[in-house]
């Protein structure tokens, strides 16, 4: 998502990543990445569960399936180091308006399952109401 | 159909900071991404 900061900022948009390690873990990984956006440490998994973001069962760790993802990322140039934090908790991503409302969610099916940026570009280009301020509710 | 809206909270930041997650969708929409582990 990094060499879209640009298109992101362009559109309006904040990017903002969320990570399980303590603000040293975090500033560290930001560091070693070159992470360009701001980065919220959440080792109290405060924001995963107000998310709703599930674990993984343990089982599924040891699934071929997995594996083969595993070995296609790695062969796609990704970074694969020892992992820090709780490497059954499943990742997502949510496109928030300016109003505070959910607009767009990802739920990862497996720790693999990221959506392309290509497709978040595409929603934040195609609500064009994202930025605007909260219509009154009606009942 | 409701959109859920999103609890704010304060959260910690990486450079050991404190803010309102609101703040980062006051100004335009924000992309949050929540990453499985470092590593």
């Amino acid at each position: 998502m990094r060499r879209r900061e640009d298109q992101f900022q362009r559109l309006g948009a904040q990017v903002v990543l969320v990570g399980l390690g303590t603000p040293e873990e975090t500033a560290d990984f930001k560091e070693q990445f070159q992470v360009p956006f701001p980065m919220v440490s959440d080792s109290e998994k405060r924001l995963f569960r107000d998310f709703d973001l599930k674990q993984m069962p343990p089982s599924s760790m040891l699934s071929v399936g997995l594996a083969i993802k595993g070995f296609m990322t790695m062969a796609k140039g990704h970074h694969m180091g020892v992992p820090k934090g709780d490497v059954l908790q499943l990742p997502g991503v949510f496109i928030i308006d300016t109003a505070g409302r959910i607009r767009y969610s990802h739920y990862a099916r497996d720790p693999s399952d990221h959506p392309d940026p290509h497709s978040l570009l595409h929603v934040l280009q195609s609500h064009a109401d994202l930025g605007a301020p909260p219509k009154p509710e009606t009942e | 159909m409701k959109v859920p809206d999103v609890k704010d909270r304060d959260v910690v930041l990486w450079n050991n900071s404190v803010t309102r997650l609101s703040r980062f969708w006051e100004r335009g929409p924000l992309v949050l991404v929540f990453l499985r582990h470092y590593g």
